[in-house]
This record gives structure tokens, C-alpha cells and sequence, in this order.
């Protein structure tokens, strides 16, 4: 936990005939990231072969994408089963899957086409319904309909004992059937006289030649439009409304049909994903060998403490037939390969792995500042945000994210972190006895509302200039805890010079330190005294005049070394080099230093937020318990201090890691461990 | 005058975000790969194109997706007036009667096909653009006009209802609207350059420049309808082209009209206007047939209106050439979209499919 993963280096050889089981336990494992074995030095490596996969990997990635599709297609999307090489079946055969994948494509696509034609039939209706409500009544539409309308609008006489099969017979024809007997006197008497209904009929007239003969068939007989036919332009419309719906709600209908018909295929599509993606992971691992004409050789990078592991599986799987070599990083014949960084944190600190990948992967074998990154990020977000109504609210959403993200099978580490933020706040509002900036309990350390408000306050804390203080003091912690943990990175790696000399070595470390006692010092003395100057010269000159040394010290040990010979001008360089460094160590640790009282400014730019919205709502209610356009606005104002100063303290506690904290150990060099596995995501 | 920056700090912050999200390369590639019209539909999720797959999903219908798509389009663009003051609202109010031509165009052309045509428009006019652009029209009335004094009444209180007046009884006579876009379409390069000369210095070199290179690409595309369509003379088809156009002079039309080039078809013709017009297309040139080559003309009227954006997005950022930019890039990709999905409708073939973008 402390420094990254141990590694070593694999380099193995088994039979030819044993490679796809090899592929499938390293898998399996998941520990080796691979390095290819001509990598390794040697005059060997040009003998060497490549050992060809035994599909066709493009097909197999290009269907296993279309499965993927097929599979996100589905509502909700079906979920790719977890993969652990278990499975003994057959390989996947390539022409089969794809003739499987043409055939469901065709089905979605028959579905889509039912859909469609439903639309089509919604569009003409639509149509229909425009031309209806621009006729203004029927009677007219039919008129203009004669002349130059789409629509077709008549009406006639059906047997009554047929009148009602119209609507069925229609079916699929866009069309609007309304009764018209009895609206009509004339009308009505002829259809007593025939014993039959009325009925007004509008259809497209490109239709004619479907409809004419159903009308035929069911005895249609054209009669004139009765008078009050304007009357049964609203029924019209109402009536081809009800029709869209009913269309909608087919095909709404086909949507459940699809998910229906995805639940029927979703196993055969996970079954198939799976040997699809098992078959092209083994390939690709497989295509990372290199072999001689009945062996094969793969090397790779696999934490010490899983070495005895891989090694047992590969014998497993080679029954013993196979030559197992381990080198150490950095010595022998791995010298000149880099070692990958794994960084072994305990699970809750995890997601604070992300926050430090974000910005580089430290050097391998350096201490891995995952935990000082939790523990700093989460001091300065409780610190500014110190609330713990706000940080439950925080809380909550982080949890939220973090279960839809499980449903999802998304990662959610970032909704971790603001879980963990979430807390930070409650405990630092707890602290403050802030409460969705109402103090419901008294302060645990110190009221900060009180002191940004004016208010007296006992403690060790009472004032703003206490609260910028004590981050400042927090921000020499973090800063001197950056200095121990590059300190410990130099010494592992026996770089003395640097240790000793650089401006983030201990001399540097002893300039912080004696300027930051210099500078309570003064502080404590009222602004009116420095220390003696001979101290003032023994803790701060001493070290500025050691480091004059550090350019030429660094040229009689490294450039030499190089072949640089010495001129007189390069004291001129030496003194510049010397000035600079000077210049950056005071004026560069006091910025660091100074930059940490954005934590105090961010907390109290919350508190002051959240009391102008107090003081908004006395404003509306002056006296009594608040009235409700007040809520309101507590209400919104807390929202608007969560989602404004949450993003700021997150962003801010961001930046004073990364620049402040990082600057002084971190070297982001490494090259992050990325096994394969099973699990790994493509 | 307010500053550039003032005018133009907020539209080109807005509309470089949203040039961000320019669909990229890759999905654009596996569209075109993909098997069957749901798979490619499917690659939009996530991107700008969302709104197709989501109407797919619910109706079936492409044709619902895009019109979804156009509509939110045409609102971003109506919705920059807002953030805008004179000359250069005038000037972006003049490129929006475009989309109100098409607007126009569509509307007319389902009235000429039902009504002088013969042919069934029942259900086509379902995604036709109802809202107002710049001028309050009812399309549904233009589309159930009775004739062309329908027409030009359901247009009245607009510049084109004297168009129609004047050019729908030649176009009825000769079957054809040809007549009737083309003075459209004049109309609406008049009025834009009379809108871009009214603006400052930097930005009137950028509209005019854009616009000139639109003017040429139109009269590219022009010139093979007149040439393979109408058999039009060179005089008869350079009097109908549009003047001010950036590169392509009616000299240079003259050259090549009866050249050998020219007798070899419409598409040399274009082609060989291009290539001496703007540097780059006569690598685009090769051999193959006359389709082949309109083909060709195609992508290389496509490829000097992008190259022409891409300028002007990676120049000074305060004119208003960015605006011009991003809806040039806008309409190309949402086309290129489109094309890629109604040739997966029609399951075509992938090299077809490129062959067309």
C-alpha cells in the first residue's frame, strides 16, 4: 500500500499444442501484462516466429460488435455475462454466428417496417385531419374535395346489417366513417324507406381503387350530403384522433414486441457474446507469442505476489511441459524494460486511485500517494464545504450515481469519491454546527457561520484571520508531508545528490521549514520583529549559500561524466542557475503556501452564501416563522450553495493537490500495470 | 457599432462547443459498415444524431428523426437573432430564408406533383417544416392549393408570392420547377449579398467569400442540369447563372461549355470549372464514366464548401465567418448522415455508400 507493486518478469516456453490452453489461464488469472519476448536482449529473438491466431480476429471482433449492438438494442440493454474462461464448448463458429446475426437483424428489421406502416397510416390521417380542419365542415370539404382536395368525402346508404363491418372492412385504409342517418329528415326517410343507414365516408382519394370495391361489396349506395353535415366535423376529427391514438398504441405495442423478442434472444446473445469475446481474447493473447516451429514463447509483467500463482497455473495447464524463467526489474535481462506501475490500495481508498491516474501513474516502486490524496482532498472538501445538511445531500447523490451506475455496469468510482465527499462535509459541518446553514447543534470546534458573521465566538478559533491561519497551517502540513514522502522516493533510489540538494530535497525542506518559523515568528511578535539575524543566517542563509554549490557540484559529478569541459563562463551560469533556484524556492514555497487560504476563502464564501439567502428571506418574512415564498427561497439558495460551492470545492481541493501537494514529490513517469484478463474491458 | 468580441464572443463560444460534437470519423465509419439499418441506427446513441434513433425506435419512420433533427436545427439557428444587432441580424436573417426556400420548395413541389403531375402525394407532407422561419406561411395551404393563384395566395404576405406568380405558369407548361427554384434561388443570393454588403469591413469579406463560394457550387450543379437536363446553348445557361460567384467566371463556363471536356458531358464540364477554380479539386479528377464523374463532381463541390469552413473556423474567431462555418459543416454532416441511413433502408452496398458521401 505504502509503495507501488513489486513486479517481475516472466519469460516462459511450452509446447505448441498447449498455447490455447496457456492464452486461457493467463487469462483466466489475469496478472500478465505482456511484453513481447523480442524485447527481451539477445541475437535469438530474429530466429523467432509469430504465432498466428487460428481465426479470423477482425471477423470475430466485427461480430462481436454487432452482438454488442443487438444486445444495447434491447430495454433494457441485456447484460454481458461475466467471463471466466469456465466454459469448455466448442469454438465459435464464425459463419454460423454471423448467419444467426443476418436473421435478427431481419426480424428488428420486420418489426420496424410494422412500425413504419403504422406511421404511414398516422401521416395520412394526419393529412386528412389538416385538409378536414381547413374545409371548416364537411359539407364543404366535399364540395372542394370534387375539385382539387385529396380527400374524398361522400356520403351513402348501407344495409343496416352490414353498416358496422365498414369500420373492419377499412382496415388499414386511413378513413373516417361517421353515421349520418337521422341528422337529415330526408335522409332519414329514405334510409327508413330502404332499411338502411347513413353513413359519411372520407378517405384519401388515392385509395379510391381499394375502397370502391368494399363499398360494392357491402351494398354502398351514394345519397347527397345531408344539410347538417358541418355538424359532424368535430366527430370527424374526434374520430380520426382517436384513430392516431389507437395507432400510436400500436405502435408503441411493436416497442414491447421488440423487448419481448429481445427477452426471447437474450441468453442465446449472451451465450454467443461470450464465446465470441472468449474466442478473441485468447487470440489476441495468442497473437502475442512468438514461437519456433513446436514451441512458444511469451514474456510479461506480473506482481510478485501473484508469481507463484501464474506460475502453478501455467504448469496446470502445460501438465509440466513448459520452462518457467522469473527476472527481477531493473537487473539482468530485464534492465532495459520498464516495469508497469500497479498501485495496491485497500478498497475504500480506490477510488481515489482514479484522482492520481488523472494526473499521471508514479514512477514504479516510488510511494504511492493514493492514501495522502484521500486524506488531503477529503480535509480541504470538508473544509470548504463544511455543511452537513449539505454534505448528506451530497452524500445522497453520490449513492444514487453509484447505483446507477451498478444498473448500468458502468464505473462509478466517481460517484464514490462524492459519496466520500458527502461524508467529509457532514463531519466537518458537524464540526461547525452547520446545518443547511442553520445551527440546529451546537459547534463541535468552532462556529464558523458566528465568525464570518461577526459574531463573538470562544475557542481557539474566534476569528477570520484564525480561520485563514489554520489553513495556512494546514497547508504546511501537506506541503511538509509532500517534502518527507519525496525524501523517501530519493532515498529508495539512492539519488543522494538530489536528495540533498534539490529544491525539493532537504535542503529545500530545511529553507521551508526555517522560513515558515521566521514567519510566526514575526506573526507572533506582532508584525514588529524578526528573529536575530544570526539565527536568521544560520537557518536561512546557511542553506541559500549552500545551494550556490549545487550547479557545480552537479557539473563535477554528471558533466564531466558527460564529456563537458569547464570554461570561466559557465560561473556566470552557475551564479544564474543559483539565483533562479533561489528565486523559485522563496517565491514558489511561499505562492504553495499562501495558495492554501483558497480553503478558507471557499468556506467562507459558503457560509456568506448561504446567510445573504437567510438574510433574502427575512426580507420576505421579517418577523415569525418563515412564510412560504421564504422556504422557497432557502430552499432554491441551498440548492443553488450545493451545486455552486460542491463543484468549486471539488475542483479547488482538485487543483491544490495536483499543484501545491504533487509538485514536490510526484514524478508521473510510470507506465500503469493493465493485465490480461477475462475481466479486462476492450 | 458594438465590438466583434461583444457581437461575436458568446455566438462563436457556442457554436465551436457544439462543432465539438461533429460526429467522428470512426462512427461515421461504422455506420457505413454496419449490416442493416436498426445496427447503424443503433451507433447514434450517444451522439448529436440521438434524436433519429430515438424516433426509429418510436415510429419506424427515418423520415421522423431527421424531420426532428432539421426542426432543432432550424431553431438554434432562428434562436441566434436573439443574440444579435444590426447589419449582422439582417445578414443572418437573410441565410435563414434558405431553409425557408426549402420550406417553400418542398411545399411546392408535393402541389406540382398532385396537381399538374398527377402523382400521389397522399401522406408526404406529414414531416413537412410547419414553423415560421422568417415570413408566417401555411405550407398545408400551399400544398392544397387549387391552382397557382392558391399558390400564390397561400404565400401571400412573402417575397415569393409574386415568384410564384410570375414562374409557376411556365414551370406548369413545361412540367418542370425547375424555373420556379431557380428564381428562387436567385432571390435569395440577391438578398444576401445586399444584406452582406451592408456589413463591417472583415465580416463582409467573410460573407461575401462564403457566399461566393456557395454561388459557385450552386452554378456548378446548375450547369450539369442545363447541360444534361435541358440541353441548354452556353449563352442560354450562363444568362440564368447567379453572378458574384467567388471563383467561377462566365468565361471560364464559355471555355469549357463546347471544349472537349465539355462534350464529354456535364460532369467534365463541372469538374474541369472546379479544378482550374479552386486548387486541390484537379487531385479529386480521374478517370471513369459520366456518372462516375458527377459522382466525383460531387464530393469536390462537398470537399471546397468544407475546406472553405474549415478557413474560416480556424481563423479569427470574432466574424462572422464561424457562423457561416458551422452551418455550413452542420448541413453537410446531417446530409452525410442521412445518406448513410436511406442507403442502409435500401441495403446498398458500402462502397456505394462511400462512393456517394
Amino acid at each position: 500500500m505504502m509503495f507501488t507493486s513489486p513486479m517481475r518478469l516472466l519469460a516462459a516456453m511450452v509446447l505448441d499444442a498447449d498455447s490455447d490452453a496457456i492464452a486461457k489461464e493467463l487469462l483466466r488469472l489475469g496478472a500478465l501484462e505482456m511484453v513481447s519476448i523480442k524485447e527481451l536482449p539477445g541475437d535469438w529473438a530474429s530466429r523467432l516466429g509469430k504465432a498466428e491466431p487460428k481465426v479470423n480476429l477482425a471477423r470475430l471482433v466485427e461480430l462481436r460488435k454487432r452482438v454488442e449492438g443487438f444486445m444495447d438494442m434491447a430495454s433494457p440493454p441485456v447484460a454481458r455475462p461475466s467471463l471466466d474462461g469456465s466454459a469448455d464448448g466448442e469454438p465459435a463458429d464464425l459463419d454460423v454466428a454471423g448467419k444467426r446475426l443476418d436473421a435478427i437483424a431481419a426480424d428488428i428489421n420486420g418489426l420496424r417496417e410494422r412500425q413504419k406502416d403504422l406511421q404511414d397510416q398516422i401521416l395520412k390521417l394526419g393529412e386528412i385531419r389538416r385538409q378536414l380542419e381547413a374545409f371548416g365542415d364537411l359539407k364543404a370539404g366535399a364540395a372542394a374535395s370534387s375539385a382539387y382536395s385529396f380527400l374524398s368525402i361522400r356520403a351513402g346508404l348501407m344495409p343496416a346489417d352490414v353498416a358496422d363491418g365498414l369500420h373492419e372492412a377499412l382496415e388499414g385504409i386511413p378513413s373516417v366513417v361517421l353515421p349520418s342517418s337521422g341528422r337529415d329528415a330526408a335522409a332519414a326517410s329514405q334510409a327508413r324507406r330502404h332499411e338502411a343507414v347513413g353513413v359519411m365516408l372520407v378517405t384519401l382519394k388515392r385509395d379510391a381503387a381499394r375502397v370502391e370495391p368494399i363499398l360494392e361489396r357491402l351494398g354502398w349506395e351514394d345519397a347527397r350530403l345531408p344539410e347538417s353535415a358541418g355538424q359532424g366535423n368535430a366527430e370527424a376529427l374526434e374520430t380520426i384522433d382517436r384513430k392516431i391514438d389507437e395507432l400510436r398504441a400500436r405502435q408503441a405495442a411493436c416497442v414491447d414486441d421488440l423487448n419481448a423478442y429481445f427477452a426471447s434472444i437474450g441468453s442465446g446473445l449472451g451465450s454467443m457474446w461470450a464465446a465470441l469475446r472468449t474466442e478473441e481474447l485468447i487470440a489476441t493473447v495468442r497473437s502475442g507469442f512468438a514461437r519456433t516451429d513446436r514451441t512458444v514463447l511469451f514474456s510479461g509483467w506480473i506482481p510478485a505476489e501473484k508469481a507463484a500463482a501464474v506460475e502453478a497455473g501455467i504448469r496446470k495447464a502445460a501438465s509440466g511441459a513448459c520452462s518457467v524463467e522469473w527476472l527481477e526489474p531493473g537487473k539482468g535481462e530485464a534492465a532495459r524494460l520498464e516495469a508497469p506501475v500497479e498501485m495496491r490500495n485497500p478498497k475504500p481508498l480506490k477510488p481515489f486511485e482514479g484522482l492520481v491516474r488523472n494526473y499521471a501513474v508514479p514512477e514504479y516502486g516510488s510511494v504511492d500517494p493514493t492514501p495522502f490524496v484521500a486524506v488531503a482532498y477529503l480535509c480541504m472538501f470538508g473544509l470548504m464545504f463544511g455543511d452537513a445538511g449539505h454534505g448528506l445531500v451530497v452524500l445522497l447523490v453520490g449513492l444514487l450515481g453509484l447505483a446507477s451506475a451498478r444498473r448500468s455496469g458502468k464505473p462509478g468510482d466517481l460517484y464514490r469519491v462524492i459519496a466520500y465527499c458527502g461524508g467529509a462535509a457532514i463531519v466537518a459541518g458537524v464540526l461547525f454546527g452547520s446545518y443547511f446553514g442553520m445551527q440546529w447543534l451546537p459547534p463541535l470546534w468552532f462556529d464558523y457561520h458566528g465568525i464570518v458573521n461577526g459574531h463573538e465566538a470562544a475557542g481557539s478559533v474566534r476569528t477570520l484571520y484564525d480561520i485563514l491561519g489554520l489553513t495556512i497551517r494546514f497547508g504546511m502540513v501537506v506541503l511538509g508531508l509532500g517534502f518527507a514522502i519525496n525524501w523517501v522516493n530519493l532515498f529508495r533510489k539512492r539519488d543522494w545528490f538530489t536528495l540533498l540538494l534539490d529544491k525539493a530535497g532537504v535542503i529545500g525542506g530545511w529553507i521551508y521549514g526555517a522560513g515558515a518559523w521566521a514567519a510566526f515568528y514575526y506573526v507572533r511578535h506582532d508584525y514588529r520583529e524578526l528573529p536575530p539575524v544570526g539565527i536568521l543566517a544560520l537557518l536561512l542563509g546557511l542553506p541559500t549559500m549552500i545551494l550556490a554549490f549545487k550547479a557545480p557540484l552537479e557539473f563535477v559529478i554528471h558533466g564531466r561524466a558527460s564529456g563537458k569541459r569547464f570554461k570561466p563562463g559557465l560561473i556566470v551560469d552557475f551564479v544564474m542557475e543559483w539565483i533562479v533556484e533561489v528565486l523559485e524556492i522563496y517565491s514558489g514555497y511561499l505562492a504553495n503556501t499562501l495558495s492554501f487560504m483558497r480553503v478558507a476563502g471557499l468556506g467562507i464564501a459558503h457560509v456568506s452564501l448561504m446567510t445573504a439567502f437567510f438574510q433574502i428571506a427575512r426580507m420576505i418574512t421579517p418577523e415569525g416563522p418563515f412564510s412560504i415564498p421564504a422556504i422557497l427561497v432557502l430552499v432554491l439558495g441551498n440548492a443553488l450553495v450545493i451545486a455552486l460551492e460542491g463543484l468549486s470545492a471539488g475542483i479547488q481541493s482538485l487543483r491544490l493537490n495536483y499543484y501545491e501537494f504533487f509538485s514536490k514529490y510526484f514524478n508521473g513517469t510510470g507506465k500503469a500495470y493493465r493485465p490480461i484478463s477475462f475481466k479486462a474491458a476492450e | 457599432m458594438p465590438s466583434a468580441i461583444r457581437t461575436y464572443g458568446f455566438l462563436s463560444a457556442k457554436l465551436k462547443a457544439r462543432i465539438s460534437k461533429t460526429m467522428p470519423p470512426e462512427t461515421m465509419d461504422r455506420l457505413i459498415k454496419a449490416r442493416s439499418l436498426p445496427e447503424a441506427v443503433q451507433f447514434l446513441r450517444g451522439t448529436a444524431y440521438q434524436a433519429i434513433e430515438e424516433a426509429y425506435t418510436a415510429t419506424g419512420d427515418l423520415r421522423a428523426g431527421e424531420a426532428l433533427l432539421h426542426e432543432r436545427e432550424l431553431r438554434l439557428y432562428t434562436g441566434l437573432f436573439r443574440y444579435l444587432d444590426e447589419p449582422v441580424l439582417s445578414f443572418v436573417r437573410a441565410l435563414a430564408a434558405r431553409y425557408e426556400i426549402d420550406q417553400v420548395k418542398n411545399a411546392v413541389r408535393l402541389w406540382f406533383d398532385a396537381h399538374v403531375r398527377g402523382r400521389d402525394v397522399a401522406g408526404k407532407s406529414g414531416y413537412l417544416f410547419r414553423g415560421t422561419i422568417v415570413n408566417r406561411m401555411d405550407v398545408d395551404a400551399i400544398v392544397r392549393a387549387a391552382d397557382i393563384e392558391g399558390v400564390a395566395a397561400a404565400l401571400s404576405g412573402t417575397p415569393y408570392a409574386a415568384i410564384a406568380r410570375a414562374e409557376l405558369p411556365a414551370a406548369q407548361a413545361s412540367r418542370s420547377v425547375f424555373s420556379f427554384e431557380l428564381a428562387l434561388d436567385r432571390r435569395y443570393y440577391d438578398e444576401a449579398f445586399a444584406a452582406a454588403a451592408s456589413l463591417g469591413g472583415r465580416d463582409r469579406e467573410a460573407a461575401e467569400r462564403a457566399l461566393g463560394v456557395d454561388v459557385d457550387l450552386q452554378n456548378v450543379s446548375w450547369l450539369i442540369r442545363f447541360k444534361d437536363f435541358y440541353g441548354m446553348g452556353a449563352e442560354d445557361a450562363m444568362s440564368r447563372l447567379i453572378p458574384r460567384g467567388r471563383a467561377i467566371k462566365p468565361a471560364a463556363v464559355a471555355a469549357v461549355w463546347d471544349s472537349e471536356r465539355g462534350s464529354r458531358g456535364a460532369g467534365g464540364i463541372g469538374l474541369d470549372l472546379l479544378g482550374r477554380s479552386y486548387p486541390g479539386v484537379g487531385a479529386m479528377m480521374g478517370g471513369g464514366g459520366s456518372a462516375a464523374k458527377l459522382a466525383v463532381l460531387e464530393a469536390a463541390t462537398r470537399r471546397v464548401a468544407d475546406d472553405e469552413a474549415g478557413k474560416s473556423l480556424c481563423g479569427y474567431p470574432f466574424s462572422i465567418g464561424v457562423v457561416l462555418a458551422y452551418f455550413t459543416k452542420k448541413r453537410a454532416e446531417m446530409r452525410a448522415v442521412m445518406t448513410v441511413l436511406n442507403a442502409k433502408y435500401y441495403a446498398l452496398a458500402e462502397e456505394r455508400i462511400r462512393s456517394s458521401l
